[in-house]
């Protein structure tokens, strides 16, 4: 249906960009169970240096190994934050400093500049759900033991009128949100709520 | 020479004699009935004013002002003085051009100032205020050109080439807009975020009411919305949520404020007392094309039918059926209203080719700006400006008239008596001396 959000991931040539493929479903899930949004019951994968990327301004880009954007895909990322889309990339590594992180930062550096971090207070953390500690742990970095230590902030590159365009998380959210959504029923709080406030904040702000 | 025609040519050097001897004789009772003209032109004529109206007293004054500027207002008030006195007065100003301009504020937080100027086509019109030039360009044959800015300072002059500032037509702002902020209504979706995002991007301040969960919305800026012209200038429905601010919208609409309807909201029942036609069935979009306007024409359409009396079609697409409405306006009351058919604009935005995000924030800044209710308040100003010079000059002296094109008889010119006379005397001693060749005394 016209007007539905659809949820989208990138497909980028070099890297393994599918490998959180309950990710989606999930997120959908959570969208159409917590708020009333009218959503595509199904994601979308969509190629970062197409033409095909501008029709979906939210976008998912995760993977695990070396990322280097093409000469395209670099011109798209940057005119997709320039004209107002939101863009979330996700280092699906449990490490420290693994090697998504050192190239997609540089790609995204190379590409749109330096990023600055989110500060707590920010309307991403509140806009929906409140997460007054800013960004939500997850229980995958050094077991759920050090993740809000190692990685306290999530980091932003402001598209027009300071609004984020590109938002960098290191905390493994592919892995944490990577699961069927009918296991949301066994756990005690819903950890894919902060997915939520990601998709909101893109289609409110 | 023969005897014969010796006689027939005194004959005829008195016959012309006598012939300008009534002309001198004519001539000279003419000077006598009229008081002399006077003609002044350029740099000469403020002290030829002085001398009109003290030591002479012509019957006739012309001036011509020699440059493209248009006289100050005392020569031309002074001009027209002097004939009040009985003197006749006549001007002409070659290098003068027509010329006109004015300025007017506008609801936009970064064009909020346009400037008006009627100039000859083919002429470069150069537009500056008090702190330096704002912009300039070529007059089109039959058109005039419209300048926007965001500010002006002072008077504002429009000249017309490398003439000097002071030859140019001028104006001041005279009024003042107060602008409120914009409301956009909708459910929380591509639509809303980016009509709200791109008129906070060109400077509108923009409230946001979104349908995100039956446990509330998601609101911008003010926590309680009212929706009336003391707060808000437009208010923009997205889709059919609004629908729940139906009745207040009308109420605001008809005391002078201004609605769009967009997309679904442009198709819903409870707005249709207010918008200027139907929504017909959508057209589905296609491949954005390089021109601004054919961007537009990419995107899907509810075209607008049935445009009711009094209605009007601002923005128009051609298909094979013929020529569909994509944008239509109309007066409600006091207020305006704009239906705006384009469905998920937002993707001309994201999608379009060039600089969309520009030219999608530029258009929607102007849809709003058309019906933005904005109370005027006058500004005060001592400025002495000129905003249509030539046709002030005009109607304090009357058409312009070409001397040379309009002087009267040459017989009339005094500058003839010497060589009447010397004719004269020539043609006397011509036939004194044919006579006394003859030996006749």
């Amino acid at each position: 249906m016209v007007g539905d959000f659809v949820f989208a991931t990138a497909m980028y040539d070099s890297g393994d960009w599918e490998s959180a493929p309950s990710l989606p479903a999930n997120l959908i899930d959570s969208v159409a169970r917590y708020t009333s949004l009218p959503v595509s019951p199904k994601g979308v994968n969509v190629g970062l240096g197409t033409e095909e990327l501008f029709r979906y301004p939210f976008i998912w880009l995760t993977g695990h190994l070396p990322v280097r954007f093409t000469d395209q895909e670099r011109l798209n990322v940057k005119r997709y934050v320039e004209r107002g889309g939101f863009m979330v990339v996700d280092d699906h590594n449990h490490d420290i400093d693994g090697i998504f992180h050192k190239t997609v930062t540089q790609e995204i550096t190379r590409t749109l500049g330096p990023m600055k971090a989110v500060p707590k207070s920010h309307e991403i953390y509140h806009c929906f759900f409140e997460f007054k500690d800013g960004p939500p742990a997850t229980s995958h970095e050094l077991n759920g033991w050090g993740d809000q230590l190692i990685h306290k902030e999530l980091f932003a590159i402001n598209g027009p009128s300071g609004r984020i365009g590109l938002l960098y998380s290191s905390k493994d959210y592919s892995s944490e949100w990577n699961f069927g959504p009918d296991t949301k029923k066994f756990m005690e709080v819903d950890p894919t709520r902060f997915g939520v406030n990601l998709i909101v904040y893109a289609l409110t702000r | 020479m023969e005897g014969g025609r010796r006689r027939t040519l005194e004959w005829v050097l008195r016959g012309v004699s006598l012939v300008l001897l009534v002309l001198l004789i004519w001539q000279a009772l003419h000077a006598l009935s009229e008081r002399p003209a006077s003609r002044a032109e350029g740099s000469a004529i403020p002290k030829a004013l002085a001398r009109w109206s003290t030591s002479e007293s012509p019957a006739q004054a012309d001036v011509v002002f020699d440059s493209a500027t248009v006289p100050p207002p005392e020569v031309r008030d002074w001009l027209a003085a002097l004939r009040h006195t009985g003197t006749r007065t006549s001007w002409f100003a070659p290098a003068l051009s027509a010329s006109a301009i004015h300025v007017s504020p506008v609801p936009d937080p970064k064009r909020s100032v346009r400037i008006w100027v009627a100039a000859p086509g083919g002429s470069a019109v150069k537009i500056r205020d008090q702190l330096g030039v704002i912009d300039s360009t070529a007059v089109r044959a039959g058109e005039g050109v419209v300048f926007t800015t965001s500010h002006v300072n002072g008077i504002v002059q429009a000249s017309l080439g490398d003439k000097a500032a002071g030859s140019a037509a001028s104006s001041v702002l005279r009024d003042s807009l107060t602008v409120r902020p914009v409301l956009v209504l909708g459910i929380a979706g591509w639509e809303g975020k980016f009509v709200l995002a791109s008129l906070q991007e060109h400077g509108w301040k923009v409230d946001g009411r979104f349908a995100l969960a039956p446990s509330g919305d998601v609101r911008q800026g003010a926590t309680t919305i009212r929706i009336d012209t003391a707060h808000y200038s437009a208010v923009i429905a997205i889709d059919s949520s609004a629908t729940k601010y139906a009745r207040q919208i009308g109420e605001y609409v008809r005391d002078g404020g201004g609605f769009i309807a967009v997309g679904e909201a442009a198709s819903v029942g409870a707005f249709a007392s207010l918008l200027p036609g139907s929504a017909g069935a959508p057209l589905e979009s296609a491949p954005f094309e390089a021109d601004t306007l054919h961007q537009r024409n990419a995107l899907a359409l509810a075209p607008i039918r049935s445009l009711k009396k009094g209605a009007v079609a601002v923005e128009s697409r051609d298909v094979k059926e013929g020529r569909i409405v994509a944008v239509a306006a109309q007066r409600v009351g006091r207020g305006r209203v704009l239906q705006v058919g384009y469905l998920d604009d937002w993707q001309w935005r994201m999608g379009g080719i060039g600089e969309p995000a520009t030219q999608y924030r530029d258009w929607w800044s102007r849809m709003v700006s058309s019906v933005a209710y904005a109370p005027r308040s006058r500004v005060t100003s001592d400025a002495s400006v000129e905003p249509t010079p030539v046709a002030t000059l005009v109607a304090t002296l009357g058409p312009p008239v070409n001397h040379a094109a309009t002087h009267g008889s040459i017989l009339q010119d005094p500058r003839l008596l010497p060589l009447l006379f010397a004719l004269l005397m020539s043609t006397l001693f011509a036939e004194w001396a044919s006579r006394r060749l003859r030996g006749l005394p």
